[in-house]
């Protein structure tokens, strides 16, 4: 009899173990923007600047995630040929927020920020985000490398390599504003 | 016995046809989600809203600003009847200056043109306030903040925020929504409340009917079970 009630309460366990933990993976807050961009400028962060979303961007975004911004400017920043982006997409339902540096063409830093979906959170780990180190553009708009999926996190994956084609298109955007 | 067996077996069958095309249809949705754009897609009508209680959490929140409203209705917030921003919290208040309307909620600001659109998303890492309480203007029409730790001047274009101990300001404050925007905004609220995939998914579990409809499942189930050993000892019989 006890071991019955043992063996059903750990059938419970295991029963609501995924439901615990997709509710603790919602809404993680891994660094806060603030943080990341103090980091990544070693403590001394420039002024921000602020890139105007043109009609010509406009439509590079719109070819890279599908949709508009929603904005008509965006704030980044940039120190000796470094610029470092936040940048915000949703995944299955809700926006994943990531911090990308981008450095001389090339990824420098992709780092999920906050992560509020109930999956996929895998794309969080560095064995996912190390895989866009260096990686550039080519063709426009694709990375001239390949990223390996998570299986179960297909769409938060897609959603991080749109940032991180996003932040180089970005990157070459402003270049040419201050050129 | 024979006959018995082959009797239920054919009242079974005809039974659990009706379930075997409801899940049948439903699941074949379910398994082509993205294609059918389930998820995109929002349902309108008041009987299913009704049946699924799809209103608001709070009563809905409005302030009136150079000639527009902006509303927070549940967890959206609307510019006039255009959606402005979803999952808010709360909407701490609005102001206008000369150039922008600025709308303040859950520690973040939106810089808006005057006709609504979105000019720039601010949030802590653009330096708003921690804690951001209140939202108003100076007599001169500067954009004053009330923080966690004071109050704030602030500049959005050049993102400058001068701590002060306290300023004398006009605080945003609410205004009475008249009633037709509010029915027109519930009305907008409730239509993109409810996503068709929720309720498919509903149907194939049963759910939709409640705890009963999914021990109508339940039961469909087990005629399913019962109908496949019927017909197998059948075959091994005749065979």
């Amino acid at each position: 009899m006890f071991n019955i009630i043992i063996l059903s309460r750990f059938s419970l366990i295991i029963f609501l173990l995924p439901i615990i933990s997709a509710s603790a993976f919602a809404n993680e807050i891994y660094q806060t923007p603030e943080d990341f961009i103090e980091e990544v400028f070693a403590g001394h962060p420039p002024d921000s600047n602020k890139l105007w979303i043109t009609k010509d961007i406009k439509q590079s975004i719109r070819n890279i995630l599908e949709h508009d911004l929603g904005v008509l400017r965006l704030r980044y920043w940039s120190k000796d040929g470094r610029s470092a982006w936040i940048l915000e997409e949703i995944g299955k339902e809700r926006p994943i927020t990531t911090g990308i540096v981008v450095n001389q063409g090339h990824i420098e830093i992709v780092r999920i920020l906050i992560f509020r979906e109930t999956r996929g959170w895998e794309v969080r780990y560095p064995f996912f985000t190390d895989q866009f180190n260096d990686a550039g553009l080519v063709n426009e708009d694709k990375l001239d490398k390949s990223i390996d999926g998570i299986s179960g996190a297909t769409l938060s994956v897609n959603a991080v390599t749109k940032l991180a084609r996003l932040a180089l298109l970005l990157h070459e955007y402003a270049k040419k504003g201050k050129d | 016995m024979w006959e018995t067996i082959h009797k239920w077996h054919r009242t079974m069958g005809i039974i659990s046809a009706l379930f075997v095309v409801f899940l049948a249809v439903t699941g074949l949705m379910l398994n082509h989600t993205e294609p059918l754009n389930l998820k995109k897609r929002f349902i309108q009508s008041g009987i299913f809203l009704d049946l699924y209680d799809i209103k608001p959490g709070k009563e809905p929140q409005g302030f009136l600003v150079a000639g527009h409203w902006i509303t927070q209705v549940g967890e959206r917030v609307y510019f006039d009847q255009n959606e402005l921003a979803e999952n808010v919290n709360k909407l701490i208040g609005v102001v206008a200056t000369n150039e922008n309307i600025i709308v303040a909620y859950d520690g973040q600001m939106l810089l808006l043109t005057m006709e609504g659109d979105v000019i720039e998303h601010l949030t802590g890492t653009e330096g708003v306030p921690a804690g951001m309480r209140a939202i108003g203007t100076t007599l001169d029409n500067n954009v004053v903040i009330q923080g966690a730790h004071g109050d704030y001047l602030a500049d959005v274009e050049s993102l400058y925020w001068q701590e002060k101990d306290q300023i004398d300001a006009e605080w945003s404050k609410a205004d009475p929504i008249p009633e037709a925007l509010l029915t027109g905004l519930l009305h907008l609220y409730r239509g993109k409340g409810l996503r068709l995939e929720r309720v498919i998914l509903d149907i194939h579990s049963g759910r939709i009917l409640g705890s009963w409809g999914i021990y109508l499942v339940d039961a469909a189930a087990m005629l399913f079970l019962l109908l496949s050993l019927s017909g197998a000892w059948m075959w091994f019989k005749r065979n």
